[in-house]
């Protein structure tokens, strides 16, 4: 018995478990403040831990955010739908996404300890200890602990791996079905495909280095065979992601020039980093002035410093001993190492030419934009082995020197460094349960009382459609609650189970913008008719979200902005939930810095409920799928659509149809156009860039002018042009690099012939390049699809525009006789006749473009708010010559304006396909600046103390106090002078009008600046904290100096350096502006004085006018028929109809995708197959207003039944469904085969 | 072992030479240990331990030149370990083409 006992405990008390209790405690202490305050794990982009249900992973259709989408989520089938049912046992303890993230690394260093000690089974098990630690505690890990793909990632590599050793070497088949089992296991990787992809390539790895190297050459075939059907099943059994994901990525994959257009860090982080796993990008960088990982520091001095690269430098040190006994394992491990290496350093280095290659050359490649981020666990995987490999060489040899030193001891004391090396992921640091980083950034979360509140009264409610939340957001939203929330997207879309609608940046297909555009219009009065546009989106509550936190994003608004706008939209509140007061507000982390930032949050949060549900009363919200007859052709663009569905008299049960100027053109709406008649012909006419003038713009201060260095004459500006070659080829993945290279090469050449002095073939030969790039960047920019507002597009045409200036300055005044001179000339002229068509130079003030659908006498209707402002309004209707053809003077009464949002001004009769402009100005004076003498600025006794308080070169932007002081002293890298600095105040200034400042100026010494500021009147902020309710902005400024070349030349004196030049800017108020100036401001040279003159400085406020062109051809046919329906599942839907005696439009109110079939429920021919060839309704099936669809159906497709059932079918389901079948049947053979051959071994053995 | 034993690791160096020097910007640190190795490459004396002291020096180089925020040196450093495991690492795989070690 004692003998027994005594055994059991030597067992207990075996290397094994003592090794393995370590990693148990130290997984446990990476979750430790997880556990003892019960909350949920969640952080930034790894939201699904809140609701592992938050998207049905099993269906293809999502109608969740939005107006639905096609879902690519069902790799999330095996972890959050089976695997998380398991771990949620133990929730009313801890909560499933802690129990994960203590298996992350529980798992990971017990499977690679596992893996060691199989491979290795005679070596001493404290050699494993160290390496084990090292794969799961280091640096990489604490980038992202709560990455739930890279967590897996870690759990499976070493289990991946040993199967496959196993398959090659033993060649029994039970390991390719266990290596298909943990495929499908591990499937969820596939969210994150370059991560899913790295176990199969380190098995190609290892099966090429096999084939290269391996002596027996008889069982090569053999392998590679099993390898092949190894890979087959496991694609076949990920088919139902796989296919998805494919269907989702494809179409985006060709939007992104094949990928090329996305975002990417191809060359993160530095070599000597990499050795220690550091390196993405984020790394040293900072966010709203706080490092993303704060414990950066600590590793680039003392101890970690040295004590990571060691581990690094222990891990290789094994390579140093030549007279080791190798094996293949140790020699593969090296060349891993190094590939991974190589492939982890991406674009950058010496080698950078092989990734680089790799990248353009491959486009399934494309995949790993993030090489740092992807490659890196290989590396870890093939480090961890090599650590074991030196361990087990250099240990005996050190062991030699003394007695006194064990295996044992120096591998304790090793694992004490690596652990050490990784303290942040078991101190907390890397996933702070609270952290403040420019909003709440921690990784706890506990859900408010207020928002399970607030859904349960949600799901209280009968008959509930869509959702719509208030404010717009950026990709991500934090929440101030007291543990914080952020997460890319909203709460609600984690917390409610319904259809929500979110003005987001993260969505940008036609319908993501149209609601997005609802929220452009911040100007205080209501812009357009809210609650027909409820009506039309489905709306049945407005939910605003107090809770959001708006002070770092400049499109969010606060919630006493967001409440009022609601409010003046005319909604009504309905109920409120949670209550901020003095006490929750207490406990809500915030630590900004700057005073207004962090007094903000209280004064626009005391006494204000969490959330609000707003409702319109009245509504009468379109059902799901309807019948229309009401045709309305559309000429705009789809954000324009809250405008037109605000028109008097506008019937929302309407099928709207973009043809020209919409994004999507099916041949269906060719045939729709074709096939109906319309009610209505509306067109919304699209403003020019406000048309800029191209001699107005302005050298940016950030811009550069290249100083050549190399003499285009020597040899060495061979290899320059080499360099300059490549560098072309590879910008030419995205728009933006491509053109602002061209630009700065144009400038290059041109400064080049400038500053040496060159033999003419060698001038020729610059200008010819010149003139070929110069070609190149004009095709660029001619070529260019533009899409709504592309501001960046229209800022690289701008700096091109000024940089082509300055060359030519240089080139016509140097060599205007040679002919490829006379040929750049030309080509710039062309390049100026085409920028004048698109930016209707010769508009007074606002210019729009606009076409007609048929030829008509048009409504013109303008936007009140403008009409409101101007007792008169030309319109002139030009042609794109900008010849006049006829105009129209509005002459309206403010009083007789009415309710309406807009109003009918007149009548223009316009031709089809003939392009106009409508050129819309004032003959009022819209001067607003004072007429008073400049008076002098004197900054307050504080704000003084505050300048001598800063360094120089460095302004703080913390407070826009400070700019305005610091911007204009010397903020622009001027030396400080006492000049005084002088204003004069500008009359009028409001949020929502722009404002042109224009002047005449010469300077001829020293220097000028001239800066638009204005007040800031931050609402509330007196409420808590009095002293600062006004604050000043420099909203435009500039320092005009003799040899600025900022603007072009207007006229000269009698002395060249005399001359006049024209400068003019237009300005936009911010939101909260209550006050304008402009300020001037002379400054000295070292030692003299400045000299300036300025002449009809002026500040006219534009005109913001917005303009629809509507012709009524009829009512519509009231003859809908009556039509019942019936939801099966989000992807089925069966409808009857009734009365359908003519031609009607069916619309179902969810995101257009030509996967969604309408077929005769009658009808013999409903397979998948049929109805992918055409057997559906499918002649006419457009997408209504660009996002819903809608089907034209005509008692012709119904063998003029009036009476019939039609299915609705999103059919992509049905190959779901097959191939979920299909894994299940792989998962399930798989299983009997390994346990029919484990049964087999096991009787074989006996 | 005397490295010239080993013509094509050498060639390979050679190659990521002449490619670290097409990359300018590391070129001048790198050329100085190229300048360095062939020179007692030619004098036939350079042995793997003379590998050994110089990966071991620039691995050292590492921390110093980090500390005094020298980055970019600290880079090219690292890169020229890089290339010294490399050479290690083909040498050990040639050694495995040639049926030296156990699979």
């Amino acid at each position: 018995m004692a003998i027994a006992v005594k055994k059991i405990l030597k067992s207990f008390l075996s290397t094994d478990l003592l090794i393995i209790g370590l990693f148990f405690i130290l997984s446990l202490l990476t979750i430790k403040s997880y556990i003892l305050s019960h909350g949920i794990v969640e952080g930034g982009e790894s939201s699904i831990y809140i609701n592992n249900h938050y998207y049905n992973f099993f269906s293809m259709w999502e109608p969740k955010i939005n107006f639905g989408f096609m879902s690519f989520h069902q790799s999330n089938i095996y972890l959050f739908s089976y695997i998380w049912v398991i771990l949620s046992i133990f929730q009313e303890y801890v909560h499933p996404s802690v129990i994960f993230i203590f298996l992350s690394t529980f798992l990971a260093s017990l499977f690679f300890y596992l893996c060691l000690r199989k491979l290795f089974p005679h070596a001493n098990k404290y050699l494993f200890l160290p390496p084990a630690l090292l794969y799961t505690f280091n640096l990489f890990r604490t980038l992202g602990p709560v990455n739930e793909r890279l967590d897996l990632l870690f759990v499976v590599l070493p289990v991946f791996f040993y199967l496959f050793y196993k398959l090659v070497n033993t060649q029994k088949l039970i390991y390719l079905f266990y290596i298909v089992v943990v495929s499908i296991l591990s499937s969820s990787l596939g969210a994150n495909l370059p991560l899913f992809t790295i176990p199969y390539l380190l098995m190609l790895i290892y099966i090429v280095f096999y084939l290269l190297f391996s002596s027996n050459n008889g069982k090569k075939l053999k392998i590679s065979i099993v390898t092949l059907f190894l890979f087959l099943f496991v694609i076949i059994a990920n088919l139902f992601w796989m296919i998805p994901l494919a269907m989702n990525l494809l179409p985006k994959f060709s939007e992104t020039s094949n990928g090329l257009n996305v975002f990417s860090a191809l060359a993160s982080g530095y070599f000597f980093d990499h050795f220690r796993f550091i390196g993405a990008w984020s790394w040293r960088s900072y966010h709203n002035g706080n490092p993303y990982y704060p414990f950066y520091i600590s590793f680039d001095y003392g101890f970690f410093l040295i004590s990571t690269l060691f581990i690094a430098f222990l891990s290789f040190s094994d390579l140093f001993f030549s007279q080791r006994k190798l094996n293949h394992l140790i020699v593969f491990f090296n060349v891993l190492g190094v590939i991974s290496f190589i492939l982890l350093a991406g674009e950058k280095g010496p080698f950078g030419l092989i990734y680089n290659a790799l990248y353009f050359v491959l486009p399934l490649f494309r995949i790993y934009r993030e090489p740092f981020a992807k490659f890196t666990p290989l590396f870890i995987f093939a480090m961890s082995f090599n650590l074991y490999f030196a361990l087990e060489t250099i240990l005996p040899k050190i062991m030699k020197y003394s007695s006194k030193l064990s295996i044992k001891s120096l591998c304790l004391i090793l694992s004490l460094v690596v652990i050490l090396n990784a303290y942040p992921l078991l101190t907390g640091e890397a996933m702070p349960a609270r952290r403040w980083n420019g909003a709440q950034w921690g990784n706890l979360v506990k859900i408010p009382s207020f928002w399970t509140e607030m859904i349960s009264y949600l799901q209280s409610q009968k008959n509930i459609s869509n959702v719509l939340v208030f404010p717009y957001t950026g990709t991500s939203s934090s929440h101030n609650w007291e543990y914080g929330l952020s997460v890319a997207g909203n709460a609600l879309d984690f917390l409610y189970g319904g259809q929500i609608l979110r003005g987001w940046s993260g969505d940008i297909s036609p319908g993501g913008i149209s609601i997005a555009s609802m929220f452009d219009s911040t100007s205080s009065t209501p812009s357009f008719n809210l609650k027909r546009l409820l009506q039309i989106f489905r709306v049945s509550y407005v939910l605003q979200e107090n809770d959001v936190d708006w002070r770092y994003s400049s499109r969010t608004l606060p919630p006493s902005l967001s409440n009022k706008i609601i409010n003046e939209y005319g909604l009504s509140p309905v109920k409120n939930f949670g209550e901020y007061t003095t006490g929750t507000l207490s406990k809500i982390l915030n630590e900004d810095r700057n005073d207004e930032k962090y007094n903000e949050l209280y004064a626009e949060l005391l006494n204000r409920p969490a959330l609000t549900l707003y409702k319109d009363t009245q509504s009468n919200i379109l059902p799901l799928i309807y019948p229309t007859t009401n045709n309305v052709y559309l000429y705009g663009d789809y954000t324009d659509f809250k405008d037109v569905i605000s028109l008097p008299n506008y019937n929302p049960v309407a099928a709207e149809l973009y043809l020209e100027g919409s994004v999507i053109d099916t041949p269906a709406s060719k045939n729709y156009n074709n096939l109906t008649k319309f009610n209505e012909y509306i067109a919304v006419p699209q403003d020019f860039q406000k048309s800029f003038k191209p001699n107005s713009l302005v050298w940016n201060k950030g811009w550069a002018w290249p100083e050549p260095q190399v003499d285009p004459s020597s040899l060495k500006y061979k290899l320059i042009e080499a360099k300059e070659t490549v560098e072309l080829l590879y910008s030419k993945r995205a728009f933006d690099t491509n053109t602002d290279l061209l630009i700065w090469l144009l400038a290059k050449r041109a400064s080049e012939l400038e500053k040496f002095q060159l033999p003419q073939s060698q001038q020729d030969y610059v200008l010819r390049d010149y003139l070929s790039k110069l070609k190149d960047v004009i095709n660029v920019f001619e070529t260019y699809t533009l899409r709504g507002d592309d501001l960046q597009y229209w800022d690289f045409l701008k700096k091109f525009i000024v940089y082509n200036n300055r060359d030519n300055d240089v080139i016509y005044s140097a060599y205007g006789s040679s002919s490829v001179t006379k040929e750049i000339i030309s080509v710039n002229k062309d390049f100026l006749y085409w920028l004048e068509a698109r930016v209707a130079l010769f508009c007074t003030s606002v210019c729009f473009k606009t076409q007609v659908p048929i030829d008509s006498v048009y409504n013109v209707y303008v936007d009140k708010s403008t009409l409101s402002k101007y007792a008169s309004l030309n319109i002139v209707l030009r042609d794109l010559s900008g010849t006049k053809l006829n105009s129209l003077v509005t002459t309206t009464e403010s009083s007789t304006l009415g309710d309406n949002y807009w109003i009918n001004v007149g009548q223009l009769p316009l031709k089809k396909e003939t392009k106009y402009l409508l050129d819309v100005g004032t003959d009022q004076n819209t001067d607003v600046l004072s007429y008073t003498e400049w008076k002098q600025y004197n900054p307050s006794a504080s704000d003084k103390e505050f300048l001598s308080s800063q360094t120089a070169g460095y302004i703080g932007q913390d407070s826009l106090l400070n700019t305005i002081i610091s911007g204009i002293r010397f903020g622009r890298n001027l030396n400080f002078v006492d000049s005084t600095l002088e204003y004069k105040d500008i009359t009028k200034w409001n949020y929502a009008s722009s404002y042109l400042l224009s002047f005449d100026y010469n300077v001829s010494r020293g220097s000028l600046i001239v800066a638009v500021v204005e007040d800031i009147a931050l609402n509330n902020s007196d409420k808590l904290f009095p002293p600062k309710s006004q604050l000043k902005n420099v909203l435009f400024s500039q320092n005009f100096s003799p040899d600025s070349r900022i603007a072009a030349i207007k006229e000269c004196g009698e002395e060249n350096n005399n001359c006049l030049h024209h400068f003019q800017i237009v300005v936009t108020p911010s939101f909260f502006a209550s006050h304008g100036y402009v300020f001037l401001q002379g400054l000295h040279q070292i030692n003299g004085f400045s000299n300036f003159n300025v002449e009809n400085l002026k500040v006219e406020e534009i005109p913001t006018p917005k303009v629809i062109l509507e012709h009524k051809v009829s009512e519509p046919d009231k003859h809908y028929p009556n039509i019942t329906y019936a939801k099966i599942d989000n992807n089925k839907y069966n409808i009857h109809v009734e009365n359908a005696s003519d031609p009607y439009t069916l619309v179902f109110s969810q995101t257009f995708n030509q996967f969604w079939k309408l077929y005769d429920k009658s009808s013999s021919k409903t397979s998948l197959m049929d109805l992918f060839k055409g057997a559906s309704l499918d002649k006419v099936h457009y997408p209504v207003r660009s996002y819903f669809n809608g089907w034209y159906l005509t008692p012709i497709d119904f063998n003029n039944k009036t009476s019939y059932d039609l299915t609705l079918e999103f059919i992509p389901q049905q190959v779901l469904s097959l191939s979920l079948v299909i894994n299940i049947v792989i998962l399930l053979i798989s299983i009997i085969i390994i346990l029919f051959l484990f049964l087999y071994g096991v009787k074989k053995k006996k | 072992m005397k490295v010239n034993t080993h013509s094509r690791s050498l060639f390979i160096c050679i190659c990521l030479a002449l490619l670290n020097i097409l990359w300018l910007n590391y070129s001048l640190f790198g050329l100085f240990f190229f300048i360095v190795w062939l020179r007692m490459y030619f004098k036939s004396e350079i042995t793997e331990r003379d590998i050994k002291i110089i990966a071991v020096l620039l691995f050292i180089s590492i921390p110093i030149l980090i500390l005094y925020k020298l980055f970019v040196i600290a880079d090219t450093a690292a890169i020229w370990f890089l290339f010294i495991i490399i050479i290690l690492t083909v040498q050990r795989l040639l050694y495995l083409k040639d049926r030296k070690l156990e699979w």
